[in-house]
């Protein structure tokens, strides 16, 4: 499974599959009279017999080791979400903190002292652009 | 969308009128939703209105323009919008007609909005290419007649009135014709000048400056009385279908739960700019005519015209193609 | 020499204290609007329009359109230093972001800079000359010939990818069911919303471009794992000689294909970016070098987008028929100020139609000038640490795509792209035909659906219409060309092989 060619035509299947068999519970109509569910149906089959290719291809060329580092993307995607929970329920300064504080862990360096510069250099410009710029940004 | 707004409107704050900074309401800009693509009828009346508006209530008043779906999404998106009275959306007769039209129902027109004023209407027109077969209505009939299902019309959307107004001559005619939805009049315009569809029913607004360059040509007004800007165009009822005239009209809508007294400002805002002569004059030059009411006249007209799109549509089985 | 007495006349209003005003600001703003990741120039213009009421009539237009190709021109910048792009500036995050890891931003903006320039004086050119034809020039198109000419754009994209045929085709489809999330515009069914009402009205084209590219890139970055180095050498903005040279034929290039595809309706300008690096990769003398940081991977498409900016004037002015969303807000500019866009305009309101022309080239010259400083600013972005800079553009863009709608819901859908953006290039699958797909995918539905209605359900039309039948062949050449060209040199391998063993 460490076939990058081979995880790659699976993927595209997989993505032709949700949309493919979602397609299907929406009315698909004749050509004549296209339902919402034709236009989606084709593409996904399409996307589907592009997949199954990419796979057939992956079995004939050399393969490709996938490298991947869950790490660094989870980091980034929890300061994102964090920001976006803390934004909507506390404020969004404590998000801008959280955004810094946790994504900086995927750097390469972490210093405390550098992440409350920058928090406090991020917050300085949501608050121009709150003020001078009319964002409606729930920073307090 | 509304925000950098202050950074644009301190770049241009000296083309808004300053007046009414003072009062409560409104303190940041309107954003007026449109259901049909900007350059239409429905467009340029809300923004015609909305200049009007900007002007008396010194706020800009912004169109946001959501086609589709015969308006539903731009419905959608005013109902889930908050009722503070600085989301309104200018709409046409497709919000009684589609909560028949469409299954399930996307809306209530009667509880998720709250009218504001109706503003005008314009009559509904049946056209074609200056040099089309179909020249005359009776003309069209009978070719309908020995072809039936064969001749396409294309219309602004499912469920708009030039829809159900030609679904409905069609059926008191005897024929059967098929409809070609767009996103708003003038793609559906573009099409029947380039021939892909022979016909096109619309609203007077959007036909008429193609009418006048010779590249459409009106064969039907469905108003009550010859226009004064299409003499030599025959009214429905002179054509023999006496019943079926058909016009849009245009009215401000809000969320439901929007305060009684911003709709009470609104609607005396809007009153005072269908007063003005621009406004007349720009809806007279079209063959259509400003109709300032209450709103509670203006809910009454939205719920009758549910009731009677209802049986129209249970009768005639029309569904969303 | 009629032109030439026009242009005349068109730059005396053009050239008035007021106007030259008005085309300064809006060519500001506009570029300052194309900088901001999430607003392009549709916001832009929306918010703006009901502000413009209480400007003259030719004033409004000139700053409106002004804001327009300003910001087709900002986009750019955003697009090539930071892998952020824009609808109009997909394929500039290719070879121009290639240009900036190798430390040659500087060029890489000059390059754009001049390009669309010179795409911009093309396109001025053809509308100045040819206005009034090629308007007519939208009647001939169907909804079968838009479907082809939006399939000619996915093929092109074959040779935008560095990868295969196979890896572009399946990015574009995922693309277009990405686009196909939220309302169905003619049975009104919410699709694949999951029930979430903030997806009625769709994925926002905002989220998948920040998620996809910055986002994804941000992280490919600290994959890496070195720090990514303050750039301290000299700042280089002019290029040398032989690299100007290489500007000049691959721009007039992207000129040509742009200023014919402005004129189309709908993935017009889209397109034409696509088509004109298509172009550039097959017939440019350095088409090795493409994809890999070539000066002509920046000039043709920014000359084809500028150029087609322009020409997608003609169809509004010449026969009164927005040709997209930009040009339908233009034609109720028009209209609110009570001008009838159409074929009686340019006679009616010549001053308007000529003085509009003139202030563009105006307008072109002002971006050129504006440019040079801004370069130098932007520069600086690169003179901070990558520790530093990298929290502030995950903050840039949660702010970017939270001010589009004030909903921090939004926030979760780029978060998500972000994660599909890794997924995607860590599976070797590039963005920017998804990012086609995506744009093109609903008009692609729309057209599609409506032929089959109007044909009855009959496919043979798409093949019979002369536009869209010859497109089609074009089509059918093209894949054709590549599966001979994918088999021919294994056939020439396997036969070196045989010779080596005999």
């Amino acid at each position: 499974m460490n076939n990058l060619n081979l995880v790659r035509g699976l993927f595209l299947m997989a993505i032709a599959l949700i949309f493919g068999l979602t397609s299907l519970k929406y009315k698909l109509g004749e050509f004549s009279r296209a339902g919402p569910g034709m236009f989606p149906l084709v593409v996904s089959c399409l996307l589907f017999l592009i997949g199954l290719a990419t796979v057939v291809r992956s079995r004939f060329v050399k393969p490709v080791p996938l490298n991947y580092n869950m790490r660094n993307i989870a980091l980034v995607l929890i300061g994102l979400c964090g920001f976006a929970v803390l934004s909507a329920h506390l404020n969004m300064i404590a998000g801008i903190v959280f955004l810094v504080f946790c994504s900086s862990f995927a750097g390469a360096s972490y210093s405390v002292v550098r992440n409350l510069k920058i928090s406090a250099v991020l917050i300085g410009i949501a608050l121009v652009f709150q003020r001078f710029l009319g964002l409606n940004l729930p920073l307090f | 969308m509304n925000s950098f707004r202050l950074l644009l409107s301190l770049l241009l704050s000296f083309c808004v009128a300053p007046a009414a900074f003072a009062q409560a309401y409104p303190t940041k800009p309107i954003k007026l939703i449109v259901g049909y693509s900007p350059g239409g009828a429905v467009d340029i009346i809300a923004r015609t209105i909305g200049q009007k508006l900007s002007a008396s209530l010194g706020q800009p008043v912004l169109v946001d323009n959501k086609p589709g779906a015969g308006t539903n999404i731009a419905v959608r998106s005013l109902i889930d919008s908050p009722a503070d009275g600085y989301t309104l959306m200018m709409t046409a007769n497709a919000i009684s007609a589609n909560a028949s039209l469409y299954q399930p129902p996307p809306f209530d027109p009667d509880r998720d909005v709250a009218p504001v004023s109706l503003v005008g209407k314009v009559p509904v027109v049946i056209a074609t290419t200056a040099t089309s077969p179909y020249s005359s209505l009776s003309k069209l009939i009978s070719a309908a007649k020995s072809a039936p299902g064969t001749i396409n019309y294309a219309t602004p959307g499912n469920g708009s009135t030039p829809h159900l107004a030609v679904e409905l001559f069609a059926r008191a005619a005897g024929v059967s014709l098929t409809h070609i939805p767009y996103r708003g009049g003038a793609p559906a315009i573009v099409d029947v000048i380039g021939g892909q569809v022979p016909l096109v029913a619309v609203n007077a607004l959007e036909a008429l400056p193609h009418h006048n360059s010779g590249k459409l040509h009106v064969i039907a007004a469905m108003s009550t009385s010859r226009s004064s800007i299409l003499p030599g165009v025959p009214t429905i009822a002179e054509s023999g279908y006496a019943g079926f005239e058909a016009s849009v009209w245009y009215g401000l809508i809000a969320p439901a739960a929007t305060p009684k007294a911003i709709i009470v400002k609104l609607h005396a805002e809007v009153q005072k700019a269908l007063a003005s002569a621009e406004v007349k004059e720009r809806m007279n030059s079209v063959g259509g005519e400003v109709l300032p009411t209450t709103a509670e006249k203006f809910g009454e007209l939205i719920h009758s015209e549910r009731v009677r799109y209802e049986k129209l549509i249970r009768e005639a089985n029309l569904k969303p193609s | 020499m009629d032109i030439l007495t026009n242009l005349a006349f068109g730059f005396e209003h053009a050239l008035t204290l007021q106007n030259l005003m008005y085309c300064a600001i809006g060519c500001t703003v506009g570029t300052l609007v194309g900088l901001l990741p999430g607003l392009g120039p549709l916001s832009t213009i929306s918010l703006l329009l009901p502000l413009t009421y209480s400007i003259p009539t030719a004033g409004s237009l000139i700053m409106l359109a002004g804001i327009y190709y300003g910001a087709q021109y900002g986009d750019s910048v955003s697009a090539i230093t930071m892998r952020i792009p824009h609808a109009s500036s997909i394929v500039a995050c290719i070879d121009g972001y290639q240009m900036t890891l190798k430390g040659r931003t500087g060029l890489a903006l000059f390059t754009a800079g001049v390009s669309s320039f010179i795409g911009g004086t093309v396109a001025i050119v053809v509308l100045a000359t040819l206005a009034p034809l090629l308007g007519e020039v939208a009647f001939l198109f169907g909804p079968a010939d838009y479907c082809a000419l939006i399939f000619l754009g996915f093929v092109c994209v074959s040779f935008v990818t560095t990868g295969s045929l196979l890896n572009g085709l399946a990015m574009t489809l995922v693309g277009v069911v990405l686009g196909l999330v939220g309302t169905d515009v003619n049975s009104g069914v919410a699709r694949f919303t999951m029930d979430l009402s903030f997806l009625a009205e769709g994925i926002g084209l905002v989220s998948i471009a920040l998620g996809c590219f910055g986002i994804a890139e941000v992280v490919k970055n600290l994959d890496s794992g070195e720090e990514r180095t303050p750039f301290n050498g000299k700042i280089k903005l002019m290029p040398t000689w032989p690299e100007f040279k290489r500007i000049i034929p691959s721009a007039l290039r992207g000129s040509v294909i742009g200023s014919f595809l402005g004129i189309l309706p709908g993935g017009g300008p889209v397109i034409a970016q696509f088509a004109a690096y298509a172009v550039d990769k097959r017939f440019s003398k350095y088409k090795h070098e493409m994809g890999d940081g070539a000066i002509e991977g920046v000039a043709g498409q920014a000359a084809a987008d500028e150029a087609a900016a322009r020409t997608s004037f003609i169809p509004l002015m010449s026969i009164g028929i927005p040709e997209n969303a930009v040009m339908a807000l233009m034609m109720a500019a028009f209209i609110v100020k009570g001008i009838q866009p159409g074929p009686t305009m340019i006679a009616d309101h010549p001053d308007l139609f000529w003085g509009l022309v003139a202030s563009m080239w105006v307008g072109n010259c002002f971006l050129l000038v504006l440019n040079v400083p801004l370069v130098r600013y932007w520069l600086s972005v690169f003179k901070i640490p990558f520790s530093v800079l990298f929290p502030s553009i995950l903050f840039f863009c949660c702010i970017g795509t939270y001010s589009i709608n004030n909903n921090l819901n939004d926030i979760f859908i780029t978060a998500l792209f972000g994660f599909m953006g890794y997924l995607f290039m860590r599976l070797g699958l590039e963005a920017p035909p998804l990012m086609l797909g995506f744009i093109l995918g609903p008009m692609l539905e729309e057209y599609f659906r409506r032929q089959l209605l109007i044909s009855r359900g009959d496919f043979s039309s798409f093949l019979t219409r002369p536009i869209s039948g010859t497109l089609f062949a074009v089509i059918a050449i093209i894949i054709g060309w590549q599966v001979v060209a994918f088999f021919l040199p294994s056939r020439k391998r396997k036969a070196a092989l045989l010779q080596a063993e005999q």
